[in-house]
Protein backbone atom coordinates (compact mmCIF):
# COMPACT_ATOMS: atom_id res chain seq x y z
CA UNK A 1 0.00 0.00 0.00
CA UNK A 2 2.83 2.52 1.15
CA UNK A 3 5.01 1.60 -1.59
CA UNK A 4 2.33 1.92 -4.23
CA UNK A 5 2.44 5.75 -2.99
CA UNK A 6 5.59 5.84 -4.18
CA UNK A 7 5.32 4.62 -7.48
CA UNK A 8 2.70 7.09 -7.89
CA UNK A 9 5.67 10.29 -7.55
CA UNK A 10 6.58 11.04 -10.73
CA UNK A 11 10.02 9.42 -12.59
CA UNK A 12 12.87 12.82 -11.75
CA UNK A 13 11.45 12.73 -7.57
CA UNK A 14 11.88 8.15 -7.52
CA UNK A 15 15.47 8.91 -9.56
CA UNK A 16 16.71 11.41 -6.81
CA UNK A 17 15.57 9.26 -4.12
CA UNK A 18 17.29 6.51 -5.66
CA UNK A 19 20.48 8.33 -6.48
CA UNK A 20 20.67 9.71 -2.88
CA UNK A 21 20.08 5.70 -1.62
CA UNK A 22 23.63 4.72 -4.20
CA UNK A 23 25.05 8.17 -2.69
CA UNK A 24 24.57 6.84 1.44
CA UNK A 25 25.95 3.36 0.02
CA UNK A 26 28.47 4.63 -1.57
CA UNK A 27 29.97 6.98 0.92
CA UNK A 28 29.21 4.37 3.81
CA UNK A 29 31.40 1.51 1.41
CA UNK A 30 34.18 4.22 1.08
CA UNK A 31 33.90 5.10 5.03
CA UNK A 32 34.71 2.09 6.62
CA UNK A 33 37.56 1.28 4.35
CA UNK A 34 39.07 4.84 4.90
CA UNK A 35 38.50 4.31 9.21
CA UNK A 36 39.47 0.37 8.81
CA UNK A 37 41.74 -0.09 6.15
CA UNK A 38 43.13 3.10 4.86
CA UNK A 39 46.76 1.91 3.14
CA UNK A 40 44.33 -0.61 1.03
CA UNK A 41 42.39 1.91 -0.35
CA UNK A 42 44.94 4.42 -0.82
CA UNK A 43 47.11 1.32 -2.44
CA UNK A 44 43.42 0.35 -5.12
CA UNK A 45 42.38 3.80 -5.39
CA UNK A 46 44.57 6.79 -4.43
CA UNK A 47 42.51 9.42 -6.58
CA UNK A 48 39.61 8.41 -4.65
CA UNK A 49 41.42 8.11 -0.72
CA UNK A 50 42.86 11.64 -2.11
CA UNK A 51 39.35 13.12 -2.54
CA UNK A 52 38.03 11.64 0.15
CA UNK A 53 40.28 13.07 2.74
CA UNK A 54 40.44 16.28 1.47
CA UNK A 55 36.99 16.85 2.68
CA UNK A 56 36.85 14.59 5.58
CA UNK A 57 39.90 13.39 7.89
CA UNK A 58 38.96 10.20 9.79
CA UNK A 59 41.29 8.73 11.98
CA UNK A 60 39.94 6.65 15.13
CA UNK A 61 42.73 5.58 17.06
CA UNK A 62 42.02 6.88 20.47
CA UNK A 63 44.52 5.86 22.53
CA UNK A 64 44.56 2.53 21.04
CA UNK A 65 48.68 2.99 20.81
CA UNK A 66 49.46 4.02 23.87
CA UNK A 67 52.13 5.80 23.92
CA UNK A 68 55.15 3.89 26.11
CA UNK A 69 57.25 6.88 26.18
CA UNK A 70 56.85 10.64 27.56
CA UNK A 71 58.68 12.61 24.71
CA UNK A 72 60.34 15.72 25.55
CA UNK A 73 62.01 18.59 23.83
CA UNK A 74 64.70 20.47 25.43
CA UNK A 75 66.43 23.18 24.55
CA UNK A 76 69.98 23.12 26.17
CA UNK A 77 71.67 27.64 26.26
CA UNK A 78 74.94 27.86 26.90
CA UNK A 79 77.89 30.34 26.87
CA UNK A 80 79.87 30.75 24.40
CA UNK A 81 83.07 31.37 26.69
CA UNK A 82 82.28 29.24 29.23
CA UNK A 83 80.91 25.87 27.61
CA UNK A 84 80.85 24.48 30.85
CA UNK A 85 77.47 26.50 32.31
CA UNK A 86 74.82 25.26 30.44
CA UNK A 87 71.07 25.68 31.30
CA UNK A 88 68.24 23.28 30.19
CA UNK A 89 65.07 24.69 28.98
CA UNK A 90 62.18 21.60 29.18
CA UNK A 91 59.71 23.10 26.23
CA UNK A 92 57.33 19.94 26.85
CA UNK A 93 57.10 20.40 30.35
CA UNK A 94 56.59 24.28 29.91
CA UNK A 95 53.53 23.88 27.62
CA UNK A 96 52.38 21.34 30.25
CA UNK A 97 52.41 23.13 33.38
CA UNK A 98 50.95 26.82 31.56
CA UNK A 99 48.43 24.08 30.15
CA UNK A 100 47.52 22.83 33.55
CA UNK A 101 47.77 26.20 35.57
CA UNK A 102 45.02 27.88 33.01
CA UNK A 103 42.70 25.08 32.44
CA UNK A 104 39.98 25.43 30.94
CA UNK A 105 41.01 28.68 29.87
CA UNK A 106 44.17 27.62 28.54
CA UNK A 107 43.79 27.15 24.55
CA UNK A 108 46.94 29.18 24.19
CA UNK A 109 48.71 26.70 25.41
CA UNK A 110 46.94 23.89 24.74
CA UNK A 111 47.29 24.87 20.99
CA UNK A 112 51.21 25.28 20.98
CA UNK A 113 51.31 21.93 23.18
CA UNK A 114 49.77 20.45 20.38
CA UNK A 115 51.65 22.02 17.46
CA UNK A 116 54.90 21.42 19.43
CA UNK A 117 53.82 17.17 20.14
CA UNK A 118 53.10 16.88 16.24
CA UNK A 119 56.55 18.51 15.25
CA UNK A 120 58.89 16.77 17.29
CA UNK A 121 57.51 13.46 16.64
CA UNK A 122 57.13 14.89 12.54
CA UNK A 123 60.99 15.95 12.92
CA UNK A 124 62.05 11.96 15.41
CA UNK A 125 60.47 10.26 12.36
CA UNK A 126 62.49 12.41 9.54
CA UNK A 127 65.58 11.71 11.61
CA UNK A 128 65.09 7.91 12.06
CA UNK A 129 64.88 7.33 7.83
CA UNK A 130 68.08 9.24 7.92
CA UNK A 131 69.16 7.38 10.94
CA UNK A 132 68.75 3.95 8.81
CA UNK A 133 70.00 5.29 5.84
CA UNK A 134 73.12 6.06 7.32
CA UNK A 135 73.13 2.54 9.50
CA UNK A 136 73.10 0.99 5.74
CA UNK A 137 76.41 2.84 4.58
CA UNK A 138 78.30 2.06 7.74
CA UNK A 139 77.66 -0.33 10.31
CA UNK A 140 80.44 -0.05 12.72
CA UNK A 141 79.29 3.17 14.73
CA UNK A 142 77.53 3.50 18.08
CA UNK A 143 73.57 4.31 18.10
CA UNK A 144 75.13 7.80 20.31
CA UNK A 145 76.64 8.59 17.05
CA UNK A 146 74.30 7.78 14.55
CA UNK A 147 72.02 9.85 16.48
CA UNK A 148 74.59 13.06 16.12
CA UNK A 149 75.20 12.29 12.45
CA UNK A 150 71.66 12.12 11.47
CA UNK A 151 70.56 14.94 13.83
CA UNK A 152 73.15 17.28 12.23
CA UNK A 153 72.60 16.08 8.26
CA UNK A 154 68.60 16.67 9.10
CA UNK A 155 69.78 20.12 10.85
CA UNK A 156 71.75 21.50 7.59
CA UNK A 157 69.12 20.74 4.99
CA UNK A 158 68.57 23.27 2.71
CA UNK A 159 65.63 24.69 2.38
CA UNK A 160 65.64 23.87 6.29
CA UNK A 161 63.03 21.10 7.32
CA UNK A 162 60.20 22.87 8.15
CA UNK A 163 59.64 21.19 11.15
CA UNK A 164 62.80 21.72 12.59
CA UNK A 165 62.63 25.82 11.80
CA UNK A 166 59.00 25.66 13.52
CA UNK A 167 60.96 23.46 17.09
CA UNK A 168 63.32 26.09 17.03
CA UNK A 169 61.37 29.34 16.63
CA UNK A 170 58.66 27.81 19.73
CA UNK A 171 61.96 27.22 22.15
CA UNK A 172 63.57 30.90 21.19
CA UNK A 173 59.81 31.90 22.10
CA UNK A 174 60.11 30.57 25.28
CA UNK A 175 63.35 31.91 26.23
CA UNK A 176 61.61 35.55 25.42
CA UNK A 177 57.96 34.95 26.90
CA UNK A 178 60.26 34.29 29.98
CA UNK A 179 62.76 37.08 29.89
CA UNK A 180 66.13 35.04 29.75
CA UNK A 181 69.18 36.88 28.50
CA UNK A 182 70.67 35.10 25.14
CA UNK A 183 73.49 37.49 24.56
CA UNK A 184 76.61 35.69 23.90
CA UNK A 185 75.06 32.31 24.55
CA UNK A 186 74.18 29.23 21.72
CA UNK A 187 71.37 26.67 22.05
CA UNK A 188 70.77 23.20 20.99
CA UNK A 189 67.59 21.18 20.47
CA UNK A 190 67.43 17.96 22.06
CA UNK A 191 64.44 15.86 21.77
CA UNK A 192 64.63 12.76 24.09
CA UNK A 193 62.03 9.72 24.96
CA UNK A 194 61.44 9.17 28.52
CA UNK A 195 60.58 5.67 28.86
CA UNK A 196 57.48 5.00 31.46
CA UNK A 197 58.90 2.79 34.17
CA UNK A 198 56.52 -0.74 33.65
CA UNK A 199 57.73 -0.43 29.79
CA UNK A 200 61.08 -3.41 29.40
CA UNK A 201 63.79 -1.75 27.26
CA UNK A 202 64.73 -4.90 25.97
CA UNK A 203 63.83 -4.34 22.22
CA UNK A 204 64.86 -0.19 21.75
CA UNK A 205 67.81 -0.48 19.29
CA UNK A 206 69.51 3.02 20.51
CA UNK A 207 71.78 3.37 23.51
CA UNK A 208 70.52 3.92 26.78
CA UNK A 209 71.63 6.76 28.75
CA UNK A 210 71.19 7.77 31.93
CA UNK A 211 68.62 5.00 32.78
CA UNK A 212 65.59 5.01 30.58
CA UNK A 213 65.56 8.06 28.89
CA UNK A 214 66.71 7.70 25.14
CA UNK A 215 67.70 10.40 22.97
CA UNK A 216 66.00 10.46 19.39
CA UNK A 217 67.18 13.96 18.20
CA UNK A 218 70.44 16.07 18.66
CA UNK A 219 71.25 19.26 17.03
CA UNK A 220 74.47 20.79 17.36
CA UNK A 221 75.02 24.13 19.04
CA UNK A 222 74.22 27.43 17.13
CA UNK A 223 74.61 31.06 17.78
CA UNK A 224 71.86 32.97 18.65
CA UNK B 1 13.89 -6.12 -3.34
CA UNK B 2 12.49 -3.02 -5.23
CA UNK B 3 9.29 -3.02 -3.12
CA UNK B 4 11.60 -2.94 0.30
CA UNK B 5 13.33 -0.37 -1.05
CA UNK B 6 10.51 1.57 -2.34
CA UNK B 7 8.72 1.11 1.48
CA UNK B 8 12.04 2.20 2.80
CA UNK B 9 12.72 5.27 1.19
CA UNK B 10 8.57 6.21 1.42
CA UNK B 11 9.27 6.09 4.97
CA UNK B 12 12.35 8.09 4.93
CA UNK B 13 10.31 10.97 2.98
CA UNK B 14 7.41 10.76 5.98
CA UNK B 15 9.06 12.88 8.30
CA UNK B 16 12.60 14.29 9.29
CA UNK B 17 12.61 11.71 12.20
CA UNK B 18 15.59 13.88 13.31
CA UNK B 19 14.41 17.52 13.50
CA UNK B 20 14.78 18.29 17.47
CA UNK B 21 18.33 16.66 17.70
CA UNK B 22 19.63 18.58 14.17
CA UNK B 23 18.14 22.01 15.67
CA UNK B 24 20.00 21.19 18.83
CA UNK B 25 23.17 20.22 16.83
CA UNK B 26 23.06 23.00 14.57
CA UNK B 27 23.24 25.34 17.53
CA UNK B 28 25.59 23.43 19.38
CA UNK B 29 28.53 22.85 16.85
CA UNK B 30 27.53 26.97 15.66
CA UNK B 31 28.57 28.08 19.29
CA UNK B 32 31.22 25.81 19.91
CA UNK B 33 33.12 27.07 16.34
CA UNK B 34 32.60 30.48 18.06
CA UNK B 35 33.74 29.23 21.59
CA UNK B 36 36.98 27.48 20.09
CA UNK B 37 37.66 31.16 18.26
CA UNK B 38 37.49 33.03 20.95
CA UNK B 39 39.73 31.32 23.47
CA UNK B 40 41.83 30.71 20.65
CA UNK B 41 41.98 34.41 19.69
CA UNK B 42 45.46 34.63 22.06
CA UNK B 43 47.19 32.28 19.78
CA UNK B 44 46.03 33.75 16.02
CA UNK B 45 48.72 35.27 15.53
CA UNK B 46 51.06 32.21 16.05
CA UNK B 47 48.76 29.99 14.34
CA UNK B 48 47.76 32.03 11.09
CA UNK B 49 49.44 35.04 10.77
CA UNK B 50 52.12 35.60 7.82
CA UNK B 51 54.27 37.02 10.88
CA UNK B 52 54.18 34.09 12.93
CA UNK B 53 57.33 32.37 14.00
CA UNK B 54 55.61 28.84 13.23
CA UNK B 55 55.74 27.90 9.17
CA UNK B 56 53.05 26.58 7.18
CA UNK B 57 52.81 24.57 3.56
CA UNK B 58 50.03 25.07 1.01
CA UNK B 59 47.87 22.36 2.34
CA UNK B 60 45.96 20.01 -0.69
CA UNK B 61 42.51 21.49 0.69
CA UNK B 62 43.84 25.12 -0.18
CA UNK B 63 45.04 23.80 -3.44
CA UNK B 64 42.08 22.50 -4.34
CA UNK B 65 40.21 25.66 -4.10
CA UNK B 66 42.70 27.79 -5.89
CA UNK B 67 43.44 29.42 -2.52
CA UNK B 68 47.10 30.94 -1.88
CA UNK B 69 48.41 30.17 1.85
CA UNK B 70 50.05 33.08 1.56
CA UNK B 71 47.27 35.40 0.76
CA UNK B 72 45.08 33.79 3.48
CA UNK B 73 47.42 34.35 6.32
CA UNK B 74 48.07 38.63 4.63
CA UNK B 75 44.26 38.89 5.55
CA UNK B 76 43.23 36.46 8.08
CA UNK B 77 41.81 38.91 10.56
CA UNK B 78 38.82 38.46 7.61
CA UNK B 79 38.82 34.54 6.89
CA UNK B 80 38.34 34.59 10.95
CA UNK B 81 35.88 37.62 10.94
CA UNK B 82 33.88 35.25 8.18
CA UNK B 83 34.36 32.11 10.26
CA UNK B 84 32.53 33.83 12.99
CA UNK B 85 29.93 35.37 10.82
CA UNK B 86 29.30 31.59 9.17
CA UNK B 87 28.51 30.50 12.20
CA UNK B 88 26.12 33.54 13.63
CA UNK B 89 23.77 32.86 10.31
CA UNK B 90 23.88 28.81 10.96
CA UNK B 91 22.90 28.94 14.32
CA UNK B 92 19.88 31.67 13.21
CA UNK B 93 19.34 29.22 10.19
CA UNK B 94 19.51 31.96 7.74
CA UNK B 95 20.38 30.88 4.63
CA UNK B 96 19.29 26.87 5.52
CA UNK B 97 21.71 24.46 3.95
CA UNK B 98 23.65 27.13 2.20
CA UNK B 99 24.66 28.62 5.34
CA UNK B 100 25.69 25.13 6.28
CA UNK B 101 28.09 24.84 3.57
CA UNK B 102 29.33 28.07 3.81
CA UNK B 103 30.22 27.27 7.37
CA UNK B 104 32.01 23.97 6.55
CA UNK B 105 34.19 26.01 3.65
CA UNK B 106 35.45 28.33 5.61
CA UNK B 107 36.25 25.99 8.57
CA UNK B 108 38.17 23.80 6.14
CA UNK B 109 39.90 26.66 4.70
CA UNK B 110 40.89 27.88 8.50
CA UNK B 111 42.03 24.41 9.04
CA UNK B 112 44.43 24.54 5.75
CA UNK B 113 45.57 27.73 6.88
CA UNK B 114 47.83 25.74 9.95
CA UNK B 115 47.68 21.88 9.13
CA UNK B 116 49.95 20.96 11.91
CA UNK B 117 47.45 22.28 15.00
CA UNK B 118 44.28 20.39 15.33
CA UNK B 119 43.28 18.28 17.91
CA UNK B 120 40.28 14.88 17.67
CA UNK B 121 37.49 17.40 19.22
CA UNK B 122 38.42 19.74 15.75
CA UNK B 123 37.96 16.84 13.60
CA UNK B 124 34.71 15.45 14.48
CA UNK B 125 33.35 19.29 14.71
CA UNK B 126 34.34 19.22 10.68
CA UNK B 127 32.80 15.79 10.41
CA UNK B 128 29.37 17.07 11.99
CA UNK B 129 29.69 20.27 10.08
CA UNK B 130 29.56 18.37 6.43
CA UNK B 131 26.75 16.64 8.04
CA UNK B 132 24.88 19.19 8.92
CA UNK B 133 25.50 20.86 5.04
CA UNK B 134 22.63 17.88 4.10
CA UNK B 135 20.13 17.82 7.01
CA UNK B 136 17.04 19.80 7.40
CA UNK B 137 17.80 21.59 10.96
CA UNK B 138 15.69 24.24 10.26
CA UNK B 139 12.31 22.99 11.50
CA UNK B 140 12.83 24.41 15.09
CA UNK B 141 14.98 27.40 16.66
CA UNK B 142 15.70 29.59 13.70
CA UNK B 143 14.95 33.08 13.35
CA UNK B 144 12.28 33.23 10.49
CA UNK B 145 9.82 30.80 10.95
CA UNK B 146 10.12 27.16 8.86
CA UNK B 147 8.03 27.17 5.75
CA UNK B 148 7.03 24.32 4.74
CA UNK B 149 7.91 23.22 0.87
CA UNK B 150 5.80 21.28 -1.93
CA UNK B 151 4.82 18.09 -0.46
CA UNK B 152 7.33 16.00 -3.26
CA UNK B 153 9.89 18.66 -2.52
CA UNK B 154 9.56 18.13 1.25
CA UNK B 155 9.15 14.27 0.94
CA UNK B 156 12.94 14.41 -1.15
CA UNK B 157 14.78 16.63 1.98
CA UNK B 158 13.30 14.92 4.49
CA UNK B 159 15.31 12.32 2.44
CA UNK B 160 18.28 13.45 2.17
CA UNK B 161 18.10 15.07 5.89
CA UNK B 162 17.26 11.71 7.31
CA UNK B 163 19.90 10.04 5.85
CA UNK B 164 22.49 12.44 6.53
CA UNK B 165 21.20 12.12 10.54
CA UNK B 166 21.50 8.51 10.45
CA UNK B 167 25.35 8.63 8.48
CA UNK B 168 25.83 10.98 11.73
CA UNK B 169 24.79 8.60 14.23
CA UNK B 170 26.72 5.65 12.07
CA UNK B 171 29.48 7.80 12.02
CA UNK B 172 29.92 8.30 15.76
CA UNK B 173 29.18 4.57 16.42
CA UNK B 174 32.05 3.99 13.57
CA UNK B 175 34.56 5.64 16.01
CA UNK B 176 34.01 4.09 18.91
CA UNK B 177 33.64 0.81 17.22
CA UNK B 178 36.92 1.13 15.06
CA UNK B 179 38.93 3.11 17.92
CA UNK B 180 37.93 -0.15 20.38
CA UNK B 181 39.26 -2.45 17.60
CA UNK B 182 42.07 -0.90 16.92
CA UNK B 183 42.62 -1.21 20.79
CA UNK B 184 41.75 -4.65 21.04
CA UNK B 185 44.65 -5.15 18.59
CA UNK B 186 47.33 -3.56 20.99
CA UNK B 187 49.23 -5.23 22.93
CA UNK B 188 49.15 -3.41 26.38
CA UNK B 189 45.49 -3.32 25.44
CA UNK B 190 45.09 -6.84 25.36
CA UNK B 191 47.74 -7.17 28.99
CA UNK B 192 45.29 -4.90 30.41
CA UNK B 193 48.16 -2.31 30.70
CA UNK B 194 46.71 0.65 27.55
CA UNK B 195 44.95 2.40 30.66
CA UNK B 196 48.00 2.44 33.10
CA UNK B 197 50.47 4.08 29.72
CA UNK B 198 47.53 6.95 29.16
CA UNK B 199 47.58 7.32 33.05
CA UNK B 200 51.19 8.00 33.01
CA UNK B 201 51.42 10.10 29.52
CA UNK B 202 52.39 13.65 30.69
CA UNK B 203 50.59 15.55 28.35
CA UNK B 204 47.65 14.13 29.41
CA UNK B 205 47.30 14.38 33.18
CA UNK B 206 45.38 16.85 34.54
CA UNK B 207 46.14 15.91 38.29
CA UNK B 208 48.97 14.14 40.34
CA UNK B 209 46.31 11.82 41.36
CA UNK B 210 46.43 10.12 37.28
CA UNK B 211 49.90 8.93 38.49
CA UNK B 212 48.92 7.58 41.75
CA UNK B 213 45.99 5.10 39.34
CA UNK B 214 48.38 4.34 37.66
CA UNK B 215 49.96 1.99 40.30
CA UNK B 216 46.90 0.58 41.76
CA UNK B 217 45.78 -2.62 39.64
CA UNK B 218 42.57 -2.52 40.78
CA UNK B 219 41.52 0.46 39.39
CA UNK B 220 43.32 0.55 35.67
CA UNK B 221 42.86 -3.13 34.92
CA UNK B 222 38.80 -3.25 35.56
CA UNK B 223 38.45 0.23 33.52
CA UNK B 224 41.00 -0.98 30.64
CA UNK B 225 38.34 -4.07 30.04
CA UNK B 226 35.53 -2.15 30.81
CA UNK B 227 36.76 1.06 27.68
CA UNK B 228 37.37 -2.29 25.35
CA UNK B 229 33.95 -3.52 26.26
CA UNK B 230 31.92 -0.21 25.65
CA UNK B 231 33.80 1.04 22.62
CA UNK B 232 32.71 -2.15 20.98
CA UNK B 233 29.33 -3.04 22.20
CA UNK B 234 28.18 0.40 22.05
CA UNK B 235 27.71 0.89 18.59
CA UNK B 236 25.39 -2.05 18.30
CA UNK B 237 23.52 -1.68 21.69
CA UNK B 238 22.90 1.66 21.44
CA UNK B 239 20.51 1.18 18.41
CA UNK B 240 18.13 -0.81 21.04
CA UNK B 241 15.85 1.20 22.92
CA UNK B 242 16.39 -1.23 25.76
CA UNK B 243 19.91 -0.55 25.98
CA UNK B 244 20.29 2.89 24.73
CA UNK B 245 20.20 4.71 28.13
CA UNK B 246 22.43 2.59 29.95
CA UNK B 247 25.00 2.41 26.94
CA UNK B 248 25.27 6.31 26.75
CA UNK B 249 25.19 6.82 30.07
CA UNK B 250 28.26 4.91 30.30
CA UNK B 251 29.94 6.56 27.41
CA UNK B 252 28.79 9.99 29.08
CA UNK B 253 30.62 8.76 32.44
CA UNK B 254 34.03 7.63 30.16
CA UNK B 255 33.85 10.77 28.69
CA UNK B 256 33.39 12.35 32.22
CA UNK B 257 37.06 10.66 33.09
CA UNK B 258 38.29 11.77 30.04
CA UNK B 259 37.33 15.22 30.77
CA UNK B 260 38.59 15.51 34.19
CA UNK B 261 41.58 13.47 34.64
CA UNK B 262 43.43 13.83 30.65
CA UNK B 263 41.89 17.61 30.01
CA UNK B 264 40.61 16.58 26.51
CA UNK B 265 37.68 19.13 26.36
CA UNK B 266 37.01 19.14 22.26
CA UNK B 267 36.77 15.58 21.85
CA UNK B 268 34.16 15.40 24.77
CA UNK B 269 31.87 17.97 23.75
CA UNK B 270 31.92 17.38 20.39
CA UNK B 271 31.19 13.41 20.80
CA UNK B 272 28.68 14.16 23.48
CA UNK B 273 26.72 16.95 21.49
CA UNK B 274 25.80 14.24 19.49
CA UNK B 275 24.08 11.68 21.55
CA UNK B 276 20.49 13.88 21.05
CA UNK B 277 20.60 12.42 17.86
CA UNK B 278 19.67 8.47 19.60
CA UNK B 279 16.51 10.07 20.83
CA UNK B 280 13.09 10.52 18.21
CA UNK B 281 11.27 13.88 17.67
CA UNK B 282 8.67 12.75 20.31
CA UNK B 283 11.30 11.72 23.34
CA UNK B 284 13.29 14.98 23.31
CA UNK B 285 9.82 16.85 22.85
CA UNK B 286 8.33 15.32 26.25
CA UNK B 287 12.25 15.60 27.91
CA UNK B 288 12.30 19.55 27.65
CA UNK B 289 8.48 19.77 28.47
CA UNK B 290 9.18 17.74 31.84
CA UNK B 291 12.73 19.88 32.62
CA UNK B 292 10.28 23.23 31.09
CA UNK B 293 7.56 22.33 33.82
CA UNK B 294 10.11 21.53 36.59
CA UNK B 295 11.93 24.80 36.19
CA UNK B 296 9.27 27.01 36.00
CA UNK B 297 6.15 25.55 37.44
CA UNK B 298 7.78 24.33 40.65
CA UNK B 299 9.42 27.79 40.70
CA UNK B 300 5.62 29.13 40.45
CA UNK B 301 4.09 26.95 42.81
CA UNK B 302 7.17 27.35 45.27
CA UNK B 303 6.40 32.01 45.33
Amino acid sequence: MEATTQNKLPIAYRTISYVAICCFLIYWILTSLIIGLPKTLKKISPKTHHAYTLVIRQNWHLFSNPSIYNKQVLFIVRQIKNPQKTDTFNITRYFISQRIARAPFNNYYDNLDHVLFRISHYLETENIATLNKLKKQDSLQTNFWYIQESSKISAAQKPPIIHFTNLLNISKQVLIDEKINTIGKEYQLVIKNNYIPPHKLSHIEYDVQDGIVVPCFVSPYYSF
Amino acid sequence: MIKKLDLLIFQLQQENKKAVALAFVRIAISFWFIKELFFRSPAFEVLYSPNSYLKTKQEPILKALHLNIDWLQSHYHWVISICILSSIIHILGIGKNFGAITMFICYSILRGMNASFGNTGDEMCLIIAFYMCFVNSYQYATLFKYKPLSPKVQGLYNLISNLAAYSMMINLCMAYFYTGYFKLENKFWQQGKGLQYSLYNERFHAFDFAKILATKEWFYVPLNYAILVFELTMPFLVWFKKWRNKMLLLMFLMHCYIYCTMLIFGMTFTFLMQYPLFYTNEELKLFYTKVKYKLFYTKATST
